[in-house]
């Protein structure tokens, strides 16, 4: 039985590999295109801030900012729908265990007090957390004019509740004032602020997720310049909104993860072997 | 026609197209011929990651002054731009990996959460002996 089923599984690990080949042999024939790039990014590094015509340009010197949030605009507002999808399937399955806890995260947690490790891990740990927040926002803030953005952003600050939850506990996050139900608050406000961006040219006769004047469309355009300032269009807007909505999704995540965690050992401490009979 | 640099740059390039598509097939391997959920969602982790990193490959500017897809002033003159678009990187590519990241990281934090139900319910991570005790437990 071992040996034929990993026979098949050989051959479908060969048939894959083949066809990525076979896929990268017309993507890609090194001689013809050396020192080229495919057309359309041709296009879109040409024109993402051709002062010149201003038809078709984003605003932005950061060709993939622009590329994420104007010219494919449509595929990241997709992106985070899947997002949002996958974290509320995560909270609907950590939703039958830890029941109690949604309401009481705050309360019933900190009346425990706080664990943790050693003060030098903690202290080190909260200087790593502030940092670690800095770093994000920069990165989210400058997102339209040096490489970043809200995605790279908010899985940046992903990793600052971690630190706390494995220096500290749980306790931290929720005195931080990083609980679920406010963390999920901030996240549907990021999403608000998000579509409200999207939607908003509509109402000028314009076209949704537009960003810069186009033809046919009655809507300015959002600003680029402000006197001295920059600003980018609506790419900033979008990034900064992205940001909330990664960040906050993943503070969720980690924080049912840890719930999830709790709800299982008292599971197991109470009842033995659970469900398996 | 292609020069010696452009000849080494380019067997560069395919050499790192073979090494990533036999961690593709290795990871696809673990996937599909891995018993333990857990073991099977790092392999995906490592397929995702892979795949990944040969669309970056593929835009990819086969030329040694291959540059940041990122305008480096606020002022550009034409011959700028034309330079620009002429040495810079395919950003693309770097624009559907820059969003692809997040939701890998998502989805996988689902799966987990499912290997762990799946651990609470049934008492293993062995995806055959999930598959016995479910047969064996509601009886058809």
């Amino acid at each position: 039985m071992g040996s034929g089923r990993h026979a098949y599984v050989v051959l479908a690990a060969a048939a894959f590999a083949a066809a990525m080949a076979g896929i990268l042999a017309w993507v890609f024939g090194p001689p013809a295109t050396y020192g080229r790039v495919r057309p359309l990014g041709e296009f879109i590094l040409y024109s993402t801030f051709d002062l010149f015509r201003k038809a078709f340009w984003a605003g932005s010197p950061e060709a993939v900012t622009a590329t994420v949030w104007d010219y494919r605009g449509l595929d990241t507002v997709f992106e985070t729908t899947v997002l949002y999808a996958a974290i509320a399937g995560c909270a609907a399955l950590a939703y039958v265990e830890v029941r109690g806890g949604f309401k009481g995260v705050g309360a019933g947690v900190t009346a425990a007090g706080g664990e943790g490790l050693t003060v030098v891990v903690k202290a080190a740990s909260k200087i790593l957390f502030a940092l670690i927040l800095i770093t994000s926002l920069n990165i989210a803030l400058h997102g339209y004019i040096t490489p970043g953005g809200g995605f790279a952003g908010g899985s940046t600050f992903a990793v600052a509740p971690l630190v706390l939850l494995a220096a500290y506990s749980l306790n931290a996050l929720v005195r931080a004032g990083l609980t679920l139900p406010r963390s999920s608050v901030l996240r549907s406000l990021g999403l608000v602020v998000l579509a409200a961006v999207v939607l908003a040219p509509l109402a000028y006769y314009g076209f949704a997720l537009q960003n810069q004047p186009k033809p046919g469309s009655g809507f300015p355009g959002y600003p680029v310049f402000a006197g001295p300032l920059f600003l980018g269009g609506s790419l900033l807007y979008l990034n900064l909104s992205e940001f909330l909505v990664v960040g906050m999704e993943f503070v969720m995540v980690f924080t049912l993860f840890t719930l999830l965690d709790k709800a299982f050992e008292s599971v197991r401490g109470s009842g033995g072997g659970g469900g398996v009979g | 026609m292609v020069s010696g640099g452009s000849a080494a740059l380019t067997a560069l390039c395919v050499a790192a197209y073979a090494a990533l598509l036999a961690t593709a097939a290795v990871s696809l391997y673990g996937v599909l011929g891995r018993r333990n959920v857990i073991k099977k969602i790092i392999a995906l982790t490592i397929l995702g990651d892979t795949v990944n990193t040969i669309a970056i490959l593929a835009g990819y500017r086969l030329s040694p002054h291959a540059a940041p897809p990122v305008l480096p002033t606020l002022t550009p003159s034409k011959a700028v731009l034309a330079r620009f678009a002429s040495t810079a990187v395919d950003p693309i590519p770097q624009a559907l990996v820059l969003t692809a990241i997040v939701i890998n990281l998502a989805v996988t934090a689902f799966l987990t959460f499912l290997a762990i139900q799946a651990f609470r319910l049934y008492g293993t991570l062995d995806y055959a002996k999930i598959l016995r005790l479910r047969r064996g437990g509601s009886g058809g």
